[in-house]
């Protein structure tokens, strides 16, 4: 290997090495920017907890403001908690209502369909959607990405949860 | 672009001037991400520091608002705690990337450099 190739071998690695390299810091930079909305939800948990604190009568084992910065402690804490697994909750929430309401409407849809004697084709290809509505509520992995480079570099992604359909596309 | 197939010099080349390009992109945010995390760090040292002062010192203007006083220095200790975790982490990226940015550089010049007296142009 002369010098020439060792060089263009070097360029490639560190060419390929960076382009993934550079997604990851951007996927850790945007997670570092959520710190501050967590750091929020703590802090506005806390004020709230020492608010609360403070309404609490004053016993013989703590004194006003142990209970007010235990009570704000306790604040950071549900803040941070609600803003790592509140969001989840209430998005899955919607999820399944939204899910609910447009597989009713499918139902509806593939009762006429099959009361108005349609082509079978087409009542499949309902109980099709009807499938995949049903499984889009499953937190199934990302389809696979089928990459297709181009001379100057240019990338087309692919993206398909339907096998056929991704076969499909990549005869074209 | 997939290295397993040939590309031509002049791909090669475009590609790693993208991705260099890329990379320059991503230090400016973390350039900006670093300064701001600063700033936070150093308000939230200095509101803890003051608020500690005044807690030892003893001698607070805080008045009816006194008790609140361990309260609110728990709170900007955690502001303080986050900014300081969003400091380290956002230096950390901005040093690394800052040596994969050289890395890519002096690649592309050695490259240059050798394709060049290659084909006579030095």
């Amino acid at each position: 290997m002369n010098k020439q190739d060792e060089a263009r071998a070097s360029l490639e690695a560190a060419t390929q090495d960076l382009k993934s390299y550079t997604d990851g810091v951007i996927q850790t930079s945007e997670r570092i920017s959520k710190l501050s909305t967590a750091s929020l939800y703590g802090v506005l948990g806390g004020v709230v907890g020492m608010l609360v604190g403070g309404f609490i009568p004053v016993t013989q084992f703590a004194s006003q403001p142990g209970i007010i910065a235990m009570f704000g402690l306790a604040g950071i804490t549900a803040g941070v908690l609600y803003y790592r697994s509140g969001f989840k909750g209430i998005k899955t929430e919607q999820k399944v209502v939204s899910n609910r309401l447009i597989s009713e409407e499918l139902m509806h849809r593939i009762d006429v369909a099959t009361k108005a004697n349609a082509p079978q084709s087409i009542i499949l290809s309902m109980w099709d959607e009807y499938e995949r509505l049903a499984l889009s509520l499953q937190d199934t992995p990302k389809a696979p990405q089928v990459k297709i480079g181009g001379a100057t570099g240019a990338a087309l992604y692919i993206e398909s949860n339907n096998p056929q359909e991704r076969d499909l596309n990549l005869d074209k | 672009m997939d290295f397993s197939e040939k590309h031509t010099d002049g791909d090669v080349l475009a590609h790693a001037n993208s991705v260099r390009y890329k990379v320059e992109l991503v230090l400016i945010k973390l350039r900006l991400q670093v300064g701001l995390s600063f700033f936070a760090l150093m308000v939230s040292l200095c509101f803890f520091l003051l608020l500690l002062n005044e807690l030892l010192l003893s001698n607070s203007s805080f008045g009816t608002y006194e008790s609140f006083v361990p309260g609110i220095i728990l709170l900007t200790g955690f502001v303080f705690i986050q900014s300081f975790r969003c400091f380290k982490m956002s230096i950390y990226l901005y040093l690394s990337t800052t040596l994969s940015k050289r890395r890519i550089v002096s690649s592309i010049e050695d490259w240059s450099a050798l394709r060049g007296t290659e084909h006579g142009y030095e």
